[in-house]
């Protein structure tokens, strides 16, 4: 048989193996999204979102951390655990002793402390992913499902390595800018990195006209850069194609944060908070015009009522409370 | 909003649902066609196809798994696109690396697709993969039906790169010898 035939039919394997899995790949791609081809910016911006978080969460943790003394006891899992003496939110410090059975106690913001170094696990509820940053709050990398991870020292150890082999920040920075320009020339305006992970940075180009890619950055029209430890760039995306330049050309970003604005106030007045800008994408809407749809996350001072989700689709995003996402569509040609 | 709702929504014919899967899926399903593809346009292409096959079908459908039914949909969507594909091009993409795999698997003198029971070789495959421990059967699965790369496979599942890749030389293996005791030789 062919092997595309192969292919064709392992799509039909039984639902119930294929549908734990597509789920959990599912949520991932809602979570931290790495950068691959085709979605890169539209999976930097998503785990922009996750980091400014998880980061708060963080900067309470280290918050405590400062504050707490500890006594160190031996549990019978061989772990050394730290109590507190300040009241408040429960810190927990776990030093690892190798066995992995010994991680799997591992949950919502508790500091773990491997190879003599501290990290901070972050885990949402309902997500399965653990988050780690270090004491800079600086994020490291995450594991995935540590419950059923049988290597799961291992991938500790992985994910918290010394970062600090191959390039440097800067240098990671200045590859990509040089990469950017080549492609995109004067308008590049700024890089950043937006992740370390193993073996590569993300760096996030800013770019000073928004040109049709793939999606736009919080801070505007850009693209994404993927910079190796060896100092080669393994792919850059946000491409330009010919949907309507002109008019694209013509938009700035204050016009449609105003527009937002409007929007916001207009359905739900003072309902809302605070909302943050999260996606800009262009798209040719259902009436065949070239549009900039804008998707935000509504910060709620309450809980909105069903009809008010209903009615403006209102999708809840990484599980906050009273925080929902929505998407307004800016028709520019 | 919760995959239930979404299916509501399009029982009850609300374009709303349309555009609660692009919130909600869009990043999953473009990452689907784009590791078959390699193209970002067509891979596009294929995520407003998908959202337009689910609005044909759902009802009648009432899919247990939004996330999985989708990506069925958007799977057989890209691999419509490679079969209709005039050129033999060579794809950069994961489905072309792939294909290379699972060259120890399936031989060119094997058993023509004509004279293969789809339904029984399916129900082989599925109660293989049924047999191997959970981890396996997700970098299995996450390598021949997402197309994942093997870095991401291994990222999502704490494993090394090289060990993604013995296990899926193992698990082709191991499958090529539980299918040659059923009687495919493919």
């Amino acid at each position: 048989m062919k092997k595309e035939e192969f292919f064709s039919i392992l799509g039909g394997i039984d639902e119930d193996i294929l549908t734990p899995i597509a789920e959990n790949r599912a949520r991932e791609n809602r979570k931290i999204l790495t950068l691959k081809k085709g979605a890169e910016m539209k999976r930097i911006i998503a785990a922009l979102a996750v980091l400014m978080t998880v980061s708060a969460f963080a900067l309470t943790i280290v918050a405590l951390d400062y504050k707490a003394s500890s006594k160190t006891d031996a549990d019978e899992n061989g772990i050394s655990k730290s109590e507190e003496s300040y009241s408040g939110p429960e810190t927990v410090i776990y030093e690892a002793d190798g066995d992995p059975d010994s991680l799997r106690t591992l949950y919502y913001s508790k500091t773990i402390r491997i190879a003599g170094r501290d990290v901070y696990g972050y885990s949402e509820p309902g997500n399965s992913d653990l988050y780690l940053f270090d004491k800079n709050v600086s994020f490291i990398g995450w594991i995935s499902d540590p419950d059923s991870d049988p290597t799961l020292g291992e991938s500790f150890e992985k994910v918290i390595k010394d970062p600090g082999s191959g390039i440097s920040d800067d240098e990671a920075v200045k590859i990509a800018y040089e990469h950017a320009a080549g492609i995109y020339g004067s308008s590049v305006l700024d890089c950043e990195i937006v992740d370390v992970a193993g073996d590569d940075y993300s760096v996030l180009v800013t770019l000073a006209k928004m040109y049709e890619a793939a999606d736009f950055s919080v801070r505007g029209p850009g693209c994404a850069v993927r910079v190796m430890r060896d100092g080669t760039v393994d792919l850059c995306t946000g491409g330009m194609y010919d949907v309507d330049a002109d008019a694209l050309s013509k938009v700035t970003l204050a016009e449609t944060d105003s527009f937002v604005r409007e929007k916001i106030d207009e359905q739900f007045g003072g309902a809302v908070e605070r909302y943050e800008v999260f996606e800009r994408r262009v798209v040719v809407n259902d009436a065949g015009r070239t549009a900039i749809r804008i998707g935000v996350s509504c910060f709620f001072k309450e809980t909105p009522s069903k009809e008010t989700i209903e009615k403006y689709g209102l999708g809840g995003t990484w599980g906050l409370d009273n925080r929902y996402g929505c998407s307004f569509e800016y028709v520019i040609g | 909003m919760e995959d239930n709702e979404i299916i509501s929504l399009l029982e009850s014919r609300d374009e709303k649902a349309i555009e609660q899967i692009r919130i909600k899926y869009s990043s999953y399903l473009f990452t689907i066609a784009n590791n078959i593809l390699g193209d970002d346009r067509e891979a596009e292409e294929c995520v407003s196809e998908t959202c337009f096959r689910a609005w044909s079908s759902i009802p009648p459908e009432h899919p247990d798994s939004l996330s999985r039914y989708l990506s069925s949909i958007i799977r057989n969507c890209a691999l419509d696109i490679i079969r209709t594909r005039k050129t033999a091009k060579r794809l950069n993409s994961e489905y072309s690396l792939s294909i290379d795999e699972i060259g120890d698997l399936i031989s060119s003198d094997g058993i023509p697709e004509d004279e293969i029971d789809a339904d029984f070789l399916r129900n082989s495959i599925s109660s293989f993969l049924r047999s191997v421990p959970e981890k396996q059967r997700t970098v299995f699965i996450r390598r021949y039906f997402f197309f994942d790369s093997l870095k991401e496979i291994a990222v999502f599942n704490g494993m090394s790169v090289s060990s993604v890749k013995v296990t899926l030389f193992r698990l082709r293996k191991e499958l090529k010898e539980h299918l040659m005791k059923e009687g495919y030789y493919l």
